[in-house]
Protein backbone atom coordinates (compact mmCIF):
# COMPACT_ATOMS: atom_id res chain seq x y z
CA UNK A 1 0.00 0.00 0.00
CA UNK A 2 1.48 3.32 -1.12
CA UNK A 3 -0.09 6.39 0.37
CA UNK A 4 -0.25 9.84 -1.14
CA UNK A 5 -0.29 13.19 0.64
CA UNK A 6 -3.95 13.64 -0.16
CA UNK A 7 -4.78 10.57 1.81
CA UNK A 8 -5.89 8.52 -1.15
CA UNK A 9 -4.25 5.17 -1.49
CA UNK A 10 -3.06 3.37 -4.54
CA UNK A 11 -3.60 -0.33 -4.65
CA UNK A 12 -0.60 -2.28 -5.63
CA UNK A 13 -1.33 -4.14 -8.82
CA UNK A 14 1.60 -6.48 -9.22
CA UNK A 15 0.36 -8.28 -12.32
CA UNK A 16 -0.14 -5.18 -14.38
CA UNK A 17 2.77 -3.51 -16.06
CA UNK A 18 3.18 0.23 -16.35
CA UNK A 19 1.65 0.32 -19.79
CA UNK A 20 -1.65 -0.74 -18.39
CA UNK A 21 -1.77 2.49 -16.47
CA UNK A 22 -4.03 4.77 -18.50
CA UNK A 23 -1.71 7.72 -17.85
CA UNK A 24 1.18 5.88 -19.43
CA UNK A 25 -1.02 4.70 -22.20
CA UNK A 26 -1.71 8.29 -23.12
CA UNK A 27 2.01 8.93 -23.45
CA UNK A 28 2.55 5.78 -25.40
CA UNK A 29 -0.12 6.79 -27.85
CA UNK A 30 1.95 9.77 -28.83
CA UNK A 31 4.71 7.50 -30.05
CA UNK A 32 2.52 4.89 -31.56
CA UNK A 33 3.27 4.88 -35.28
CA UNK A 34 -0.31 4.03 -35.98
CA UNK A 35 -1.30 7.44 -34.69
CA UNK A 36 0.67 9.40 -37.26
CA UNK A 37 -1.18 11.84 -39.50
CA UNK A 38 -3.08 10.43 -42.12
CA UNK A 39 -4.83 7.79 -40.12
CA UNK A 40 -7.36 7.68 -42.84
CA UNK A 41 -6.88 7.92 -46.55
CA UNK A 42 -8.27 11.18 -47.83
CA UNK A 43 -9.21 9.62 -51.14
CA UNK A 44 -10.91 6.41 -50.12
CA UNK A 45 -12.27 5.16 -46.83
CA UNK A 46 -9.31 3.00 -45.88
CA UNK A 47 -8.70 3.24 -42.16
CA UNK A 48 -11.98 4.96 -41.51
CA UNK A 49 -13.39 2.22 -39.32
CA UNK A 50 -10.46 1.50 -37.00
CA UNK A 51 -9.02 -1.08 -39.34
CA UNK A 52 -5.30 -1.35 -39.75
CA UNK A 53 -4.16 1.30 -42.18
CA UNK A 54 -0.56 1.83 -43.15
CA UNK A 55 -0.22 5.10 -45.08
CA UNK A 56 3.18 4.21 -46.49
CA UNK A 57 1.98 1.05 -48.13
CA UNK A 58 -1.40 2.38 -49.11
CA UNK A 59 -1.60 2.78 -52.86
CA UNK A 60 -4.39 3.59 -55.20
CA UNK A 61 -3.78 1.18 -57.98
CA UNK A 62 -7.03 -0.69 -58.00
CA UNK A 63 -9.28 -0.56 -61.00
CA UNK A 64 -11.86 1.18 -58.89
CA UNK A 65 -9.60 4.17 -58.46
CA UNK A 66 -8.12 4.07 -61.92
CA UNK A 67 -11.56 4.35 -63.47
CA UNK A 68 -13.71 6.18 -60.99
CA UNK A 69 -17.39 6.47 -61.67
CA UNK A 70 -18.21 9.57 -63.65
CA UNK A 71 -19.33 12.50 -61.58
CA UNK A 72 -20.76 15.27 -63.65
CA UNK A 73 -21.19 18.57 -61.88
CA UNK A 74 -24.46 20.40 -62.19
CA UNK A 75 -24.93 22.63 -65.19
CA UNK A 76 -22.33 20.64 -67.08
CA UNK A 77 -23.46 19.20 -70.33
CA UNK A 78 -22.41 15.66 -71.21
CA UNK A 79 -18.78 15.21 -72.05
CA UNK A 80 -19.49 14.94 -75.73
CA UNK A 81 -18.58 18.61 -75.84
CA UNK A 82 -14.93 17.66 -76.33
CA UNK A 83 -14.56 17.47 -80.04
CA UNK A 84 -11.18 17.08 -81.57
CA UNK A 85 -11.67 19.25 -84.63
CA UNK A 86 -11.94 22.98 -84.47
CA UNK A 87 -14.56 23.85 -87.12
CA UNK A 88 -17.50 22.07 -85.59
CA UNK A 89 -21.07 23.05 -85.66
CA UNK A 90 -21.72 25.32 -82.71
CA UNK A 91 -23.38 23.57 -79.83
CA UNK A 92 -26.61 24.75 -78.38
CA UNK A 93 -25.78 27.69 -76.19
CA UNK A 94 -27.85 28.04 -73.04
CA UNK A 95 -30.62 30.53 -73.35
CA UNK A 96 -29.54 33.96 -72.25
CA UNK A 97 -32.99 34.89 -71.03
CA UNK A 98 -33.26 31.93 -68.66
CA UNK A 99 -29.83 32.54 -67.14
CA UNK A 100 -30.66 36.19 -66.67
CA UNK A 101 -33.88 35.21 -64.98
CA UNK A 102 -32.01 32.88 -62.68
CA UNK A 103 -29.55 35.60 -61.71
CA UNK A 104 -32.27 38.13 -61.05
CA UNK A 105 -34.12 35.61 -58.94
CA UNK A 106 -31.26 35.69 -56.46
CA UNK A 107 -30.25 39.32 -56.17
CA UNK A 108 -28.09 38.69 -53.10
CA UNK A 109 -25.61 36.72 -55.14
CA UNK A 110 -23.07 38.98 -56.79
CA UNK A 111 -21.17 36.43 -58.82
CA UNK A 112 -22.81 34.85 -61.83
CA UNK A 113 -23.74 31.28 -61.11
CA UNK A 114 -23.23 29.93 -64.60
CA UNK A 115 -20.09 30.06 -66.67
CA UNK A 116 -19.37 33.41 -68.19
CA UNK A 117 -17.36 31.71 -70.92
CA UNK A 118 -19.68 29.48 -72.86
CA UNK A 119 -17.05 27.57 -74.77
CA UNK A 120 -13.31 27.52 -74.56
CA UNK A 121 -11.03 26.34 -77.33
CA UNK A 122 -7.71 25.00 -76.13
CA UNK A 123 -5.58 24.66 -79.20
CA UNK A 124 -8.18 22.89 -81.27
CA UNK A 125 -10.11 21.12 -78.50
CA UNK A 126 -13.52 22.52 -77.81
CA UNK A 127 -14.22 22.33 -74.08
CA UNK A 128 -17.29 23.31 -72.17
CA UNK A 129 -16.32 25.17 -69.00
CA UNK A 130 -17.82 24.20 -65.70
CA UNK A 131 -17.53 27.34 -63.63
CA UNK A 132 -17.20 31.07 -64.22
CA UNK A 133 -13.74 32.48 -64.48
CA UNK A 134 -12.48 35.98 -63.87
CA UNK A 135 -11.00 36.99 -67.15
CA UNK A 136 -10.64 40.78 -67.29
CA UNK A 137 -13.76 42.36 -68.65
CA UNK A 138 -11.92 44.93 -70.73
CA UNK A 139 -10.33 42.14 -72.74
CA UNK A 140 -13.02 39.50 -73.06
CA UNK A 141 -16.14 41.28 -71.91
CA UNK A 142 -18.66 40.24 -69.37
CA UNK A 143 -19.90 37.32 -71.35
CA UNK A 144 -18.08 35.65 -74.20
CA UNK A 145 -19.39 32.96 -76.47
CA UNK A 146 -16.12 31.31 -77.31
CA UNK A 147 -12.70 32.00 -75.90
CA UNK A 148 -9.55 30.84 -77.64
CA UNK A 149 -6.72 29.76 -75.37
CA UNK A 150 -3.26 28.95 -76.59
CA UNK A 151 -2.28 25.43 -75.72
CA UNK A 152 1.35 26.36 -75.11
CA UNK A 153 1.30 29.59 -73.17
CA UNK A 154 -2.38 29.82 -72.13
CA UNK A 155 -2.81 33.26 -73.58
CA UNK A 156 -6.38 33.95 -74.45
CA UNK A 157 -8.21 35.82 -77.13
CA UNK A 158 -11.83 36.50 -77.86
CA UNK A 159 -11.22 36.83 -81.56
CA UNK A 160 -10.28 33.97 -83.82
CA UNK A 161 -8.08 36.24 -85.91
CA UNK A 162 -6.02 37.29 -82.96
CA UNK A 163 -5.66 33.72 -81.83
CA UNK A 164 -4.52 32.57 -85.25
CA UNK A 165 -2.11 35.47 -85.43
CA UNK A 166 -0.73 34.38 -82.09
CA UNK A 167 -0.28 30.82 -83.34
CA UNK A 168 1.44 32.04 -86.49
CA UNK A 169 3.71 34.24 -84.45
CA UNK A 170 4.63 31.25 -82.34
CA UNK A 171 5.33 29.25 -85.46
CA UNK A 172 7.48 31.86 -87.03
CA UNK A 173 9.33 32.37 -83.72
CA UNK A 174 8.36 35.99 -83.49
CA UNK A 175 8.32 37.40 -80.03
CA UNK A 176 4.81 38.45 -79.12
CA UNK B 1 6.95 28.66 -76.72
CA UNK B 2 5.90 26.23 -79.36
CA UNK B 3 9.29 24.62 -79.73
CA UNK B 4 10.42 25.27 -76.20
CA UNK B 5 9.22 23.60 -73.05
CA UNK B 6 7.11 25.62 -70.64
CA UNK B 7 9.00 28.08 -68.48
CA UNK B 8 10.49 26.93 -65.25
CA UNK B 9 12.61 23.93 -64.51
CA UNK B 10 11.92 20.32 -65.21
CA UNK B 11 12.03 18.40 -61.98
CA UNK B 12 10.83 14.94 -62.91
CA UNK B 13 10.41 12.81 -66.01
CA UNK B 14 9.10 9.34 -66.40
CA UNK B 15 7.20 7.50 -69.09
CA UNK B 16 6.33 10.38 -71.38
CA UNK B 17 5.30 12.58 -68.49
CA UNK B 18 7.28 15.44 -67.01
CA UNK B 19 6.82 17.78 -64.11
CA UNK B 20 7.84 21.41 -64.42
CA UNK B 21 8.18 23.77 -61.52
CA UNK B 22 7.18 27.33 -62.23
CA UNK B 23 7.75 30.22 -59.87
CA UNK B 24 4.81 32.57 -59.92
CA UNK B 25 7.12 35.48 -59.29
CA UNK B 26 9.33 34.84 -62.28
CA UNK B 27 6.79 33.70 -64.86
CA UNK B 28 3.99 35.86 -63.64
CA UNK B 29 2.02 36.18 -66.86
CA UNK B 30 2.13 32.47 -67.51
CA UNK B 31 0.92 31.69 -64.01
CA UNK B 32 -1.87 34.23 -64.28
CA UNK B 33 -3.06 32.87 -67.58
CA UNK B 34 -2.90 29.35 -66.23
CA UNK B 35 -4.90 30.33 -63.15
CA UNK B 36 -7.56 32.02 -65.22
CA UNK B 37 -7.87 29.00 -67.46
CA UNK B 38 -8.04 26.66 -64.49
CA UNK B 39 -10.81 28.66 -62.89
CA UNK B 40 -13.05 27.55 -65.74
CA UNK B 41 -12.99 24.07 -64.21
CA UNK B 42 -12.65 24.79 -60.50
CA UNK B 43 -15.43 26.01 -58.29
CA UNK B 44 -13.46 27.59 -55.49
CA UNK B 45 -10.23 29.20 -56.54
CA UNK B 46 -9.22 32.59 -55.34
CA UNK B 47 -5.76 33.37 -56.63
CA UNK B 48 -5.57 34.73 -60.15
CA UNK B 49 -3.40 37.79 -60.29
CA UNK B 50 -1.37 37.70 -57.09
CA UNK B 51 0.57 34.61 -58.04
CA UNK B 52 3.93 35.62 -56.69
CA UNK B 53 3.64 33.58 -53.51
CA UNK B 54 2.81 30.36 -55.31
CA UNK B 55 4.70 27.65 -57.06
CA UNK B 56 3.07 25.88 -59.96
CA UNK B 57 3.88 22.34 -60.90
CA UNK B 58 2.83 21.50 -64.43
CA UNK B 59 2.23 17.99 -65.63
CA UNK B 60 3.41 17.78 -69.22
CA UNK B 61 2.46 14.85 -71.42
CA UNK B 62 4.83 14.22 -74.28
CA UNK B 63 2.38 11.88 -75.97
CA UNK B 64 -1.02 13.11 -74.83
CA UNK B 65 -4.23 11.40 -75.69
CA UNK B 66 -6.25 13.03 -77.03
CA UNK B 67 -3.65 14.90 -78.99
CA UNK B 68 -4.28 18.44 -80.13
CA UNK B 69 -4.25 18.35 -83.90
CA UNK B 70 -4.65 21.00 -86.54
CA UNK B 71 -2.76 23.74 -84.80
CA UNK B 72 0.52 23.08 -86.54
CA UNK B 73 1.44 24.53 -89.87
CA UNK B 74 2.48 22.06 -92.49
CA UNK B 75 6.18 21.34 -92.41
CA UNK B 76 7.56 21.09 -95.90
CA UNK B 77 10.60 19.17 -94.81
CA UNK B 78 8.58 17.03 -92.45
CA UNK B 79 10.95 17.73 -89.63
CA UNK B 80 9.66 16.86 -86.21
CA UNK B 81 9.64 19.39 -83.46
CA UNK B 82 12.52 19.41 -81.09
CA UNK B 83 10.07 19.54 -78.24
CA UNK B 84 6.64 18.01 -78.10
CA UNK B 85 4.63 18.34 -74.97
CA UNK B 86 1.26 19.43 -73.77
CA UNK B 87 0.39 20.71 -70.34
CA UNK B 88 -2.41 18.40 -69.23
CA UNK B 89 -2.70 19.42 -65.60
CA UNK B 90 -1.04 21.17 -62.74
CA UNK B 91 -1.13 21.79 -59.06
CA UNK B 92 -0.17 24.88 -57.18
CA UNK B 93 1.44 25.20 -53.83
CA UNK B 94 2.14 28.01 -51.45
CA UNK B 95 5.79 28.84 -51.06
CA UNK B 96 5.29 29.34 -47.34
CA UNK B 97 2.32 27.51 -45.93
CA UNK B 98 1.49 28.16 -42.30
CA UNK B 99 -0.96 25.30 -42.29
CA UNK B 100 1.50 22.79 -43.75
CA UNK B 101 -0.56 22.49 -46.88
CA UNK B 102 1.33 20.69 -49.56
CA UNK B 103 -1.17 21.53 -52.26
CA UNK B 104 -3.43 24.48 -52.88
CA UNK B 105 -5.33 23.62 -56.01
CA UNK B 106 -5.03 20.72 -58.37
CA UNK B 107 -6.54 20.21 -61.77
CA UNK B 108 -6.28 17.89 -64.71
CA UNK B 109 -7.78 19.58 -67.72
CA UNK B 110 -11.02 17.91 -68.84
CA UNK B 111 -9.83 16.35 -72.12
CA UNK B 112 -7.24 14.33 -70.22
CA UNK B 113 -9.22 13.45 -67.15
CA UNK B 114 -10.03 9.92 -66.02
CA UNK B 115 -6.63 8.61 -66.98
CA UNK B 116 -5.18 8.50 -63.50
CA UNK B 117 -3.07 11.58 -64.08
CA UNK B 118 -4.21 13.11 -60.83
CA UNK B 119 -2.39 10.37 -59.00
CA UNK B 120 0.88 11.58 -60.50
CA UNK B 121 0.21 15.07 -59.23
CA UNK B 122 -0.89 13.92 -55.80
CA UNK B 123 2.02 11.53 -55.48
CA UNK B 124 4.41 14.29 -56.41
CA UNK B 125 2.92 16.66 -53.87
CA UNK B 126 3.15 14.15 -51.06
CA UNK B 127 6.67 13.17 -52.06
CA UNK B 128 7.76 16.80 -52.05
CA UNK B 129 6.33 17.44 -48.63
CA UNK B 130 7.92 14.24 -47.41
CA UNK B 131 11.33 15.39 -48.57
CA UNK B 132 10.75 18.71 -46.88
CA UNK B 133 9.94 16.57 -43.84
CA UNK B 134 6.73 18.44 -43.38
CA UNK B 135 3.66 16.57 -42.38
CA UNK B 136 0.79 18.01 -44.30
CA UNK B 137 -2.03 17.45 -46.65
CA UNK B 138 -3.99 19.31 -49.24
CA UNK B 139 -6.11 22.29 -48.37
CA UNK B 140 -9.25 20.97 -46.90
CA UNK B 141 -11.74 23.07 -48.78
CA UNK B 142 -11.97 21.05 -51.97
CA UNK B 143 -14.19 21.65 -54.91
CA UNK B 144 -16.82 19.19 -55.84
CA UNK B 145 -15.57 16.94 -58.65
CA UNK B 146 -12.51 15.63 -56.90
CA UNK B 147 -13.05 12.17 -58.28
CA UNK B 148 -12.82 13.28 -61.88
CA UNK B 149 -9.16 14.17 -61.55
Amino acid sequence: MASLESGRTLKARPFESLTHNPAFNRIDNLFNPMNKFPQKCWMCHAGANKKSFYPDSHRHVTARHANPPPIIPPHVLPRAAHSSVLPTAPLMAPDVATTNGASTAKPSQKLPTGPNVLEVVLGSLLIKPWYPSFYPEELVGRRVERLYVCQWCFRYSKELAGFLGHLVSLWSNIAV
Amino acid sequence: MRTTPPPGTRIYTKDNYSLYEIDGEIDKLYAQNLSLFAKLFLDTKSVFYDVTTFLYYLLVAHDPSPNIPNTTLSNEDGAQDAYAGQVVGFFSKEKMSWDNNNLACILVFPPWQKQGLGQILMGASYEMSRRESRLGGPEKRTSFPVVSL
